[in-house]
Parts: C-alpha cells; sequence; structure tokens
C-alpha cells in the first residue's frame, strides 16, 4: 500500500512536470494566447467538439468552430494534437481566414522547429492571395475566434504580420 | 652323315625356321593387310581415301593421308592414324581396337555448322563384318581415341571476319568415357593476338558431361567448373568460370592512359545449348586512376555486367557503372553488333554524387553504326533541370569522326540534321511535353584535351537565323568548371513558352549574347534583344494589367524589347526587363530567389488615352482633371510568381487623387479595383 501510493505520488510529480515542460514549449513559441488552462475551459472544449458534430452547422461555422479546437489545443499546450488539429484545418475545403491563420501557426511550429522545406511549403499557402496597393500601405484583415481572442492580419506587398491580441504573433516576409 | 654336317645343319635350322616363319607371317600378314584395307574401307564407306597403310605386329596399323568424307558430320583428313589392336578371340574372331592415335586432323567448315562432334566418339558401338573370316566383330567402345594436333577452323565463329584456327590434343578414353583435352587456340587468328592455352577434363555420368577447365589467356588464368546436361541428347551448359585478380598495367591498350593501380577480376557464367552458347561476364575493378594528358581521371567502384552470345554475335553491355572523379556516377548500358563494323544502341547516364536521389541527371542514348573511323546514327541528350522540367535534344543524321585522323589529337566533327529541343515537365514521376523547337542542322567542332572538353565551335542553324557557341567544360574531384559563350542571331521565334523564372509567351526576331559559366554555383547571363516581338501571358504584366483596369496591356506587340539577366541558382536577376512598343514603355528589374519569390520594380509610361479606356481610370483622371498626355507609374511587384502582390510606389495621378479623395472613397476605390482582379482571377 506504502509502495502504491508513492507510486502514485511519483506518477503526479511526472506528469506535473511533463504538463509543465509543455507549457514551456509553448511559450517557447510565443503564442499570446490570453491565458493558461481553466477548469472551465475542458467545458468549453466539450461543447465545441459537440457542436462541430452537428449537421445542421455552414461550413464557415464549421472552419470557425474548429479553429477554436485548435486555439484550445494550443492554450492547453497540447502542441502534438493542436498540429494534428491545423493539419486537419488546412485540407479543408473551405478556405477562408482561418485557413490563412492555421498556416501561420504552422510555420511559427515549423520555424520553431527549424523545418525549412515545410516553412518554404507553407509559405506559398500563406502569400496565395494577389491583391493591389493603390492609396493603403497595406491591407488590413479583423477576425476574433470563438474563443475571444483577436487576431489583426497585414498583408504587405512584400510581407505578412499577424498579431494577436495586438501583440506580433508571426512575420512573415520574402 | 658326318658329325660336321650334322652340326651344320644344326646350327642353321633355328634360321631356317624362323625364316619359314617369317616367310608365312609376311604371307599372312599380307593376307591380313589386305582383310585390314578392305575392312577399314568398308568401315569408313564409300568417301574414304588412302595413302598408304603399312601394319606392323610391333606398332599396329599405321594410315597415311587419309581422307574421309562426312565423318562425324564433316570432311575430317588426318596426316597419320596409327591403330593398336589386339585378337581377343581367335574363333569366332573378334578383333579389338586399343588405341587410335591421329596426328594432324583437321575439320573443315566446323564452324558452320558448330556440330558437337565428341557426343559421336563417346555413343561409338561396337561392329560387325560377316565377311570377313565368317563374321569378325571389331570392338571399337573400349578403344582410346587420341587426337594430336587436331586443327579446328573458327573462322566465322566469333565474327565473319575473323580467321581464327583451333589447335588441340586430347584424349578420349572410350571405356571410362572420360577423356582430357590440352589445347590452344592459335595467335593467328584476328580475334585472339596472343595464344589461348586451355584444358578441360570431362566425365560422363549418365547422360551428363562433367566439365573441369582452365584457360590461360595473355596474364589471365580462368578455372571454372560445370555441367554439360543430356550431353548425348540436347546438350545444355551451366558453366562457371572466375579469374585471379589482375593487374590494369598488364593491358597494352590501357598504356596511352597509363593507369595508376587496379586490380580487374572476373566471373563468368557459360549457358545454352551448345551452338547457341551464351557467356555472361561480371568484372569488378575497386578503385584505378587515369592520366588523360596532365589530369588524373579517378575511377571508383567499377563493376560490368556484359553479355554476348555466340549464334547471332550481339554483345551486350547490362550495366558498366563507375564513380568518376568521386564527383559523379556514370553507368552505361546497351548493345553492340558485329565487332568489326559495330552497330551501336548505348545509354549512358550521369549523375551527381553529392544528390541524395537516386534519378540521373543526365542521359546521352546513342543509336547508330561505326564504320571507316565514322559514326553515323542518332543521338538524344536529355538534361533534368530545375522545377520539375526535362530538356531532351534529339539529333538526327548525327555523323562524328575525327577531324585530323592520322593525329594524336582527340579532335572530333560533329555534325547533324533535323534538331528537335523538347521541354517536358515531370509531375508525379510522369513527363509531359510543354514545347518543341526545331532547328535545321548542327556542327560542333569539339576538342578533348585531359579532361577538359573544349566545344571549339558550334553552329545551330534554325528559325531563319543562327545560334553559335563556344566553351570548355572542366570537371574534377575538387571542382566543377564550365563557360560557355552563346550568341543568337535573329532568331525568328513563334510563341515560344518561356517557364523560367516566370511564365510568358514570346515571338519576334531575337538576337543577343548568353554566357554560362560555373560561378556562384551556376550562372547563365546576358543581353537579349528583339525586334516585331510580341509578349503575352507575362505575368508581373498582366498583374500590372490587371491593376490599370488595362486588358489591352497583356499583349505587347511591335515592341523593341532588351534583357539583361544574370541567372544563377541561388538568386536570378533580370537587370533589365525593357521594352518600349508603340504605346507603352516599361524599364524594370526583377530578382527571383530559388523558391521563385519574385521581387521587382517596375516603371511604366503609358498615354492617358489609353488609361481612358478603362472606366475606373477615367473616371480617376476627370477627378484628378489630369491634362498630361503621358502618365508615369512605378510599380512594385512582389510574391510567388503565380501570385503577385502589387504596390504603387509613384505615381503623380494617384497623389493628385489623394489629396483630393476622402480616405472612405480611396478604400472604396482600392477595394473595388481588388474586386475586379479578384472576379478576373476566378
Amino acid at each position: 500500500m506504502k509502495t502504491m501510493r508513492i507510486l502514485v505520488v511519483f506518477l503526479m510529480i511526472l506528469c506535473h512536470k511533463m504538463e509543465r515542460a509543455a507549457y514551456l514549449f509553448a511559450n517557447d513559441l510565443q503564442i499570446p494566447l490570453k491565458s493558461s488552462p481553466q477548469i472551465d475551459d475542458s467545458f468549453q472544449f466539450l461543447d465545441l467538439r459537440n457542436k462541430l458534430q452537428e449537421s445542421r452547422f455552414k461550413p464557415e461555422e464549421r472552419n470557425k468552430t474548429h479553429f477554436a479546437i485548435v486555439e484550445y489545443y494550443l492554450k492547453t499546450n497540447d502542441l502534438t494534437d493542436a498540429q494534428m488539429a491545423l493539419d486537419q484545418h488546412i485540407q479543408s475545403d473551405l478556405v477562408d481566414i482561418t485557413t490563412l491563420l492555421a498556416n501561420v501557426y504552422l510555420y511559427k511550429i515549423a520555424n520553431y522547429r527549424q523545418d525549412q522545406p515545410k516553412m518554404d511549403l507553407l509559405k506559398k499557402g500563406i502569400f496565395d492571395n494577389k491583391f493591389v496597393l493603390l492609396f493603403e500601405k497595406f491591407q488590413q484583415i479583423h477576425f476574433t475566434s470563438l474563443l475571444g481572442n483577436k487576431y489583426e492580419i497585414r498583408h504587405f506587398v512584400d510581407r505578412i504580420e499577424v498579431l494577436l491580441n495586438g501583440d506580433v504573433l508571426e512575420k512573415i516576409g520574402s | 652323315m658326318t658329325r660336321g654336317i650334322r652340326d651344320f645343319f644344326l646350327f642353321f635350322l633355328p634360321f631356317v625356321i624362323c625364316f619359314t616363319c617369317l616367310f608365312f607371317l609376311s604371307q599372312f600378314s599380307r593376307i591380313v593387310s589386305a582383310k585390314v584395307t578392305s575392312l577399314i574401307t568398308e568401315m569408313a564407306g564409300p568417301d574414304f581415301s588412302l595413302g598408304r597403310l603399312s601394319i606392323s605386329s610391333v606398332s599396329g596399323i599405321r594410315l597415311e593421308r587419309v581422307k574421309v568424307h562426312n565423318a562425324f558430320g564433316f570432311d575430317l583428313s588426318a596426316d597419320a592414324v596409327t591403330i593398336k589392336y589386339s585378337w581377343q578371340h581367335l574363333w569366332p574372331v573378334k578383333l579389338a581396337i586399343k588405341n587410335v592415335v591421329m596426328e594432324e586432323v583437321k575439320i573443315d567448315k566446323w564452324a558452320e555448322t558448330r556440330r558437337f562432334f565428341l557426343k559421336d566418339i563417346f555413343s561409338l558401338d561396337n561392329k560387325r563384318f560377316d565377311q570377313f573370316w565368317g563374321g569378325l566383330e571389331v570392338v571399337l567402345n573400349e578403344a582410346a581415341f587420341c587426337f594430336e594436333n587436331f586443327h579446328v577452323d573458327i573462322s566465322s565463329l566469333f565474327d565473319r571476319q575473323s580467321s581464327g584456327e583451333l589447335t588441340i590434343d586430347f584424349c578420349l578414353d572410350g571405356r571410362g568415357q572420360k577423356f582430357s583435352l590440352d589445347g590452344k587456340i592459335s595467335p593467328d587468328s584476328s580475334l585472339l593476338a596472343t595464344p589461348c592455352h586451355f584444358s578441360v577434363h570431362l566425365d560422363l555420368v549418365g547422360k551428363d558431361l562433367l566439365v573441369d577447365a582452365s584457360v590461360d589467356y595473355t596474364e589471365h588464368h580462368f578455372s571454372g567448373s560445370g555441367i554439360i546436361s543430356d550431353f548425348l541428347g540436347q546438350p545444355q551448359a551451366d558453366i562457371k568460370f572466375h579469374s585471379q585478380p589482375i593487374s590494369l598495367d598488364y593491358y597494352k591498350w590501357l598504356k596511352t592512359v597509363k593507369t595508376k593501380g587496379g586490380q580487374v577480376s572476373f566471373l563468368g557464367h557459360l549457358t545454352g545449348p551448345l551452338n547457341d552458347l551464351n557467356v555472361k561476364m561480371e568484372f569488378i575493378i575497386p578503385s584505378t586512376e587515369l592520366t588523360l594528358e596532365k589530369d588524373i581521371l579517378g575511377l571508383d567502384h567499377i563493376y560490368g555486367l556484359i553479355n554476348y552470345r555466340f549464334r547471332n554475335k550481339v554483345f551486350s553491355i547490362e550495366q558498366i557503372k563507375a564513380d568518376v572523379d568521386n564527383n559523379f556516377a556514370v553507368n552505361v548500358s546497351g548493345k553492340v553488333e558485329d565487332r568489326f563494323s559495330p552497330k551501336f544502341e548505348l545509354r549512358c547516364q550521369m549523375r551527381y554524387l553529392e544528390q541524395s536521389s537516386k534519378q540521373y541527371d543526365w542521359a546521352i542514348e546513342f543509336q547508330g553504326q561505326s564504320s571507316e573511323n565514322r559514326l553515323a546514327g542518332s543521338a538524344q541528350l536529355i538534361w533534368l533541370g530545375a522545377e520539375s522540367r526535362q530538356y531532351v535534344c534529339l539529333l538526327r543524321d548525327l555523323g562524328i569522326q575525327k577531324k585530323y585522323p592520322l593525329s594524336a589529337k582527340n579532335v572530333f566533327v560533329v555534325t547533324a540534321k533535323g534538331l528537335e529541343f523538347i521541354e517536358k515537365g515531370i509531375r508525379d514521376n510522369k513527363e509531359f511535353p510543354l514545347q518543341k523547337l526545331f532547328f535545321d542542322q548542327l556542327a560542333l567542332d569539339v576538342n578533348f584535351l585531359g579532361k577538359r572538353t573544349l566545344i571549339e565551335q558550334l553552329t545551330i542553324d534554325g528559325y531563319g537565323g543562327r545560334v553559335s557557341a563556344q566553351g570548355n567544360f572542366y570537371f574534377n574531384e575538387k571542382k566543377r568548371e564550365y563557360m560557355m559563350d552563346i550568341n543568337l542571331n535573329k532568331i525568328d521565334f513563334k510563341d515560344i513558352e518561356v517557364f523560367y523564372p516566370v511564365y510568358a509567351n514570346v515571338s519576334g526576331i531575337i538576337s543577343g549574347e548568353v554566357s554560362a559559366s560555373h560561378n556562384k554555383g551556376g550562372q547563365v547571363k546576358g543581353v537579349l534583344r528583339a525586334e516585331q516581338f510580341q509578349l503575352t501571358h507575362f505575368n508581373p504584366l498582366d498583374k500590372i494589367a490587371d491593376f490599370l483596369g488595362l486588358s489591352t496591356m497583356k499583349e505587347i506587340t511591335n515592341a523593341q524589347i532588351v534583357v539583361d539577366f544574370d541567372l544563377s541558382d541561388q538568386k536570378n536577376i533580370i537587370k533589365l526587363f525593357d521594352f518600349d512598343s508603340e504605346n507603352l514603355q516599361m524599364r524594370s528589374h526583377f530578382n527571383v530567389s530559388k523558391g521563385r519569390w519574385l521581387e521587382g520594380v517596375v516603371a511604366l509610361s503609358m498615354p492617358r488615352v489609353m488609361l481612358a479606356e478603362s472606366k475606373i481610370f477615367k473616371r480617376l483622371m476627370a477627378i484628378a482633371r489630369e491634362r498630361e498626355e503621358k502618365l508615369d507609374f512605378l510599380v512594385r511587384v512582389s510574391g510567388y510568381a503565380d501570385s503577385l502582390r502589387t504596390e504603387l510606389i509613384e505615381s503623380t495621378l494617384r497623389d493628385t487623387l489623394k489629396e483630393r479623395l476622402s480616405i472612405k472613397i480611396q478604400k472604396y476605390i482600392e477595394e473595388k479595383i481588388n474586386k475586379a482582379m479578384e472576379s478576373q482571377r476566378n
């Protein structure tokens, strides 16, 4: 019994350390998501997952919901699930603002891992849109996710800047 | 009778008896000789001729100048045949042939039929002749047959112009059905420069013949063993042999390249029916160095697998591969028919060793024939380019010959008619043609000086003009140098698709100079000028045309163009891409990075009337009260070649509008233009 107790305590310490390591890894990525995981978030996540199952959802809504799940994984420092969900997200038939943001997140992860071939591939997806700047210096797009994170995307002629809740999330350029 | 007379008679009596016996013996020999002669004549048949026959109780029967027509399927002649025999029974008479020695035997036209007659000797049966002494049985299957200096004409065995003769000594023991064979192929053969000695031991076991052989040719010693199965029926050879490693220094034909180190060893496999033999030979040379002029050419991991089929004289190279200068891997395959006027079908592939891909970067395919120091045929050069592109050059009516046949210089003249350049795309390992260019003829003077290849003069005529080039290549372990100067003189191209660095469709009379060199890891730079130039589907220009809302701008006609570019593996710079057409002047420069990311600045000057074709611009010019006949724009383009972004950097019209329009309206106009562009894209 005593041995079991020691084993359980050891496992708890190990889990805590692993969680901490994952959190630090996410912090290294410098993703300025609002807060560390809260108990309520689990219910929010389950709610999002349930919503995703609903067939009455329009594709745009489904994309937004799926992106919120991605954000949840990033928020809970679950990078493996986040990467899987991001890969799944960019495969979606519908291409919208969340596709661009998913590509930016994947680029950031690839950059952190110094995976240059993947970065080059993702860059092509990020710079897929054509536009003309006649009077402005950049094109500006705002997006608020279902988890309340505010994104600002600035399309310059030669680069893209993504701001999350006012902080720079990523700058990608030539 | 006195004692003296009696002693006299007794002294001479043995002599008398001996003389009497000898007399009767000689009479008996004469009878036997006559009988044996008629017996041999009977055995040999009507096509037998004999010069002289002598019978000796000591040395046996000796036949001289023997000729037999159709013996074992051939015309056979022998200077002498000695037959040793014994009487096994006096009644019924049974003559056992013990030993037959044939000297200086010749058979004609063996190579034409290639009948392996030894099996006839193995299967000799005893014969019975009833007309002699009431029935004479001749025992043949216990005899030993020996052939001394057996000459076999092997002309046309390897090819029709060879005149070889095989000289062999061999003995066949009919009782044990074993025989050994020692011989040589004489050096007067055009096939062999030196004699080839061989020793073969054969053992008939059941229907199969076991073979154990060794061959000595020059410095090579081959030994092998195997089986000829169903030897008395449909014989099939399966013999494996190998050689001891031998230094390359022994090869006289390699003296000119001064080999340094290296040993070669062979492994062979002889298979097939005896009249249609096939030899498969592998050779391995771990490492060697050759000296070409003053250059050292390093060859490593040389491996060859070649095949020779005796009947149709086809020499096929399944594979010969080597690593050259620790720089690139070369692989040669194909076949050669006919040794004296060879027909080639060869493919040579080359791959840089530094690349992990197994795909070959270069390939040369040649089909043709060599005659009178000239190679004639057709060739195909294949080059794998960047961006999943493959470039193919087909050369028809190709001729290659030495420019100075009596000189040691390796200068060759190459001519071809009907050239075809094909650009292919590769997707999912499938090739699809993108465009083809046809030229009339090619003339090339190429000089191989050590490891340096000098293109002394290359001219390609076609499209009403001429492309001429000069240059050289030098590949080494440490450096890879090349330099090529190309001159284009009034090439009248129609609807040529340019895929790199940016797609465009061009027509026009093009002249200019282009140089390619190894600098910066591979660099192409030059200046091109064109008259009556037409340009369509040029993405940066299309982009600007979309931006301005002027579709007429997408097609440039009757322009004069100057392109100055510097393209390398790392970064491509188009220093100038300027053209002047009737309505439009453009000055531009672009940088294209390795991933096809394009950065460029374009200065445009166009008439106000032309801009007025666009409804939006017409209104904007009205708002700005623009009165200038020509309007200038400085535009920046950036992004991937197929999704470029555009920014107007400088424009008086834009600046005036900025002063006169509210920010809301400015945004509205910008949105409107982008929507228009998006709708064009869709």
